[in-house]
């Protein structure tokens, strides 16, 4: 008795092994997989895809991840079940042959029921089959059907937790499907212990909101595993459930890089200093007929022309008629097809729900593997199933995208012309990193497309606005024209731009002109510098002499006193006193 | 296979019957006990063969006990504890459909 408790408890505090169930986003939600060792009860209503996910799990770990399972039919039969699940690729006669293990254990109509049973032997064959293939995983499919047979709600109980301790016992990670009444879930007293009893609880619901259905999926508990509790949109694809998990922080793909991609038209590169970054989301907005789609068009051909392989998903249009139309504004998307860089593939509108288009174009993406990736309008998710599951969709697409380093631009069609002040329908503007937005101006009986860059995360942009004008020769963006707070395009910026123009011409003849004047001044300054010159010599050289003469008057005035003085011998004058003592007594 | 109860007579009985029981579960105890007693009372001889599925598990057996009428044909099969006994008797001394 110790022993057994010493048993549980250590059970209990080991840590839960998961085992991956390999369908998309359910084993983020589970963040890892399914409980090994333990009981996961999926319940749902008919039809909500419990068999499939079920059965996924199994060809998942049969597949990939060498662990043989067996599928015990209890409400539909093997054959059924093989038939449904044929048109998923999921080849499983091939897995038939020793991984995979269907079991029909219905009990024919025709036995008598009179009394208490268990499903004892059940297990027992399936201990053996356990052995034999050397299984890991086990599902019981449709327990409803057996339980019901049991009558007695003690027995239905015990007969559960036996299933359960066995499938602990072998340490085998096990699933158990069971028809829930999505209106009431879980709420009615029989059902409820179900719950209780298994460690893992995954609750699946298939709602038509009007023409779409919608299907969503819950975990409503997993012991022993921190699991996401969020409710999520799934669709059933061509290869089996996606689950539009939201991913966790660490898994969000690559780190940002800083390389940067054409958008397909030059100016708009400078623009954007350079292009998109790549792995960014971007989004063109504009109503109908601005030229969104030949934008898209243009990222899609400089994508197609680095050799990078390019998805470009049309809901409105057929691949054939893009290609036309491109060609009018000289984008050749027919020699890109052609090369294998680019596939264009057109989408339904309005006949699934959103989750599903999504989940289409994740697989086209991957199949295609695609780098970069046009949707063309993103807004056509919106019609089906209404402007939640729109954004919830739209959401889930740009996750994906962002995980796996892909360069996402998406249209998006907004009814009003002014827009700026207008959220986009699906409210993606807030997750995109780029958003550029096209519009028409009207004035003067014309209209001209402008092209603004709203916002571009981690880009500088110039926040001003560019006329686009589509051409044969392909596309260009021109500047507008500002004159008297206005933004003018089309003819109306040409004629100011000629009228800028003789303005300009004219305002440089003037120059010219009073350069010339100016220049002409200056010659006659310099002339007349040259003659003043010549005259300041003259003038100086006439005063040199008159300074001369004047001195030598001088000088020989002095002479001729002296000379006198000399001859008479006489009184000296009186200046020359002194000197003339010496020279008297000389004569003396 | 554990010990069949036979009465030898001239030739097999006309009742041929097999119980798959899970070992000494107290469903299939009480099969066993209720079966043996409701044959007793049969006026004819009867034959019965136990399988304990956990000896020897057996792909067609779901439930235990599982009670199968081999003999007479067609054969009829009977899950549970076997707690009516008239239901029992109907289905070991009927030769034609189910009851």
């Amino acid at each position: 008795m110790r022993n057994a408790r010493k048993e549980v408890v250590a059970r209990a505090v080991s840590r839960v092994i998961q085992r991956p169930t390999g369908i998309v986003g359910l084993d983020q939600l589970l963040r890892g997989g399914l409980p090994e060792g333990r009981t996961t009860l999926v319940a749902g209503g008919p039809g909500c895809g419990k068999t499939l996910l079920a059965l996924e799990t199994l060809v998942h770990g049969a597949r990939d991840h060498d662990e043989p399972g067996i599928f015990v039919a209890l409400e539909e039969g093997a054959e059924h079940v093989i038939a449904n699940a044929a048109t998923l690729g999921w080849n499983l006669p091939q897995l038939q042959k020793k991984r995979l293990f269907f079991l029909d254990a219905r009990l024919p109509s025709s036995v008598i029921h009179d009394g208490a049973f268990d499903l004892q032997a059940l297990l027992a064959g399936l201990d053996e089959r356990c052995r034999t293939m050397g299984a890991r995983r086990v599902v019981f499919d449709g327990i409803n059907e057996l339980l019901l047979l049991l009558n007695d709600p003690a027995a239905e109980r015990r007969e559960m937790y036996r299933l359960s301790e066995w499938l602990t016992n072998r340490k085998l990670t096990g699933i158990v499907t069971c028809k829930i009444d999505h209106r009431s879930g879980f709420s009615s007293e029989r059902d409820s212990y179900l719950q209780y009893l298994s460690d893992c609880v995954v609750f699946l619901e298939h709602r038509p909101t009007g023409a779409v259905p919608l299907r969503r999926l819950r975990i409503l508990k997993c012991r022993g595993i921190h699991h996401q509790t969020s409710e999520v949109p799934f669709a059933i694809t061509g290869n089996g459930l996606d689950v539009a998990a939201p991913p966790l922080p660490a898994t969000l793909g690559p780190q940002a890089t800083t390389e940067r991609i054409s958008a397909g038209v030059a100016r708009l590169d400078t623009m954007l200093l350079g292009g998109y970054y790549r792995g960014a989301s971007i989004l063109l907005s504009g109503a109908p007929g601005t030229a969104k789609s030949t934008l898209a068009a243009a990222f899609a051909a400089a994508a197609a022309r680095r050799k990078e392989r390019t998805l470009y998903v049309t809901f409105d249009e057929t691949p054939d008629r893009v290609i036309r139309n491109m060609r009018s504004v000289n984008i050749d998307l027919a020699k890109h097809v052609r090369s294998g860089a680019l596939r264009i593939v057109a989408g339904y509108r309005a006949t699934r729900s959103a989750i599903d288009d999504v989940a289409w174009i994740v697989a086209e993406a991957g199949r295609h593997r695609a780098r970069c990736l046009v949707v063309d309008p993103l807004t056509a998710l919106v019609s089906g199933g209404g402007a939640l599951i729109g954004e919830e969709a739209a959401t889930h697409l740009l996750r994906f995208a962002q995980a796996n380093g892909i360069t996402l631009l998406s249209t998006s069609l907004l009814s009003g012309v002014d827009a700026l002040g207008e959220a986009t329908s699906i409210g993606i503007s807030t997750l995109a990193d780029t958003w550029i937005h096209l519009s028409y101006v009207a004035r003067a009986g014309e209209r001209n497309r402008a092209l603004t860059i709203v916002k571009s995360r981690g880009v500088g942009h110039s926040n001003q606005v560019r006329e686009l004008v589509l051409s044969n020769k392909g596309i260009a963006l021109a500047d507008v024209f500002f004159a008297d707070g206005d933004v003018l395009m089309g003819t109306l910026r040409w004629q100011k731009e000629n009228e800028a123009r003789l303005v300009h011409d004219q305002q440089r003849r003037d120059h010219a002109r009073l350069a010339h004047d100016a220049a002409a001044e200056v010659a006659e300054t310099k002339t007349s510098l040259a003659r003043l010159t010549q005259e300041l010599k003259r003038q100086e050289a006439a005063l040199q002499d008159l300074v001369a003469s004047s001195e030598r008057t001088l000088q020989s005035g002095r002479r001729t006193t002296a000379t006198i003085a000399k001859m008479r011998a006489g009184d000296a004058p009186a200046g020359m006193h002194r000197a003339g003592t010496s020279s008297h007594r000389r004569l003396a | 296979m554990t010990a069949a109860k036979r009465q030898t007579r001239s030739g097999a009985p006309r009742i041929v019957l097999r119980l798959y029981v899970a070992g000494e579960s107290p469903n299939s105890l009480l099969a066993r006990l209720r079966l043996d007693m409701v044959c007793r009372e049969l006026n004819e001889p009867w034959q019965l063969d136990v399988v304990d599925v956990l000896k020897r598990p057996n792909q067609s057996v779901i439930v235990t006990p599982t009670l199968v009428r081999l003999r007479p044909k067609p054969e009829v099969r009977m899950v549970g504890s076997l707690s009516d006994r008239e239901a029992l008797r109907r289905v070991l001394l009927s030769t034609g459909t189910t009851s």
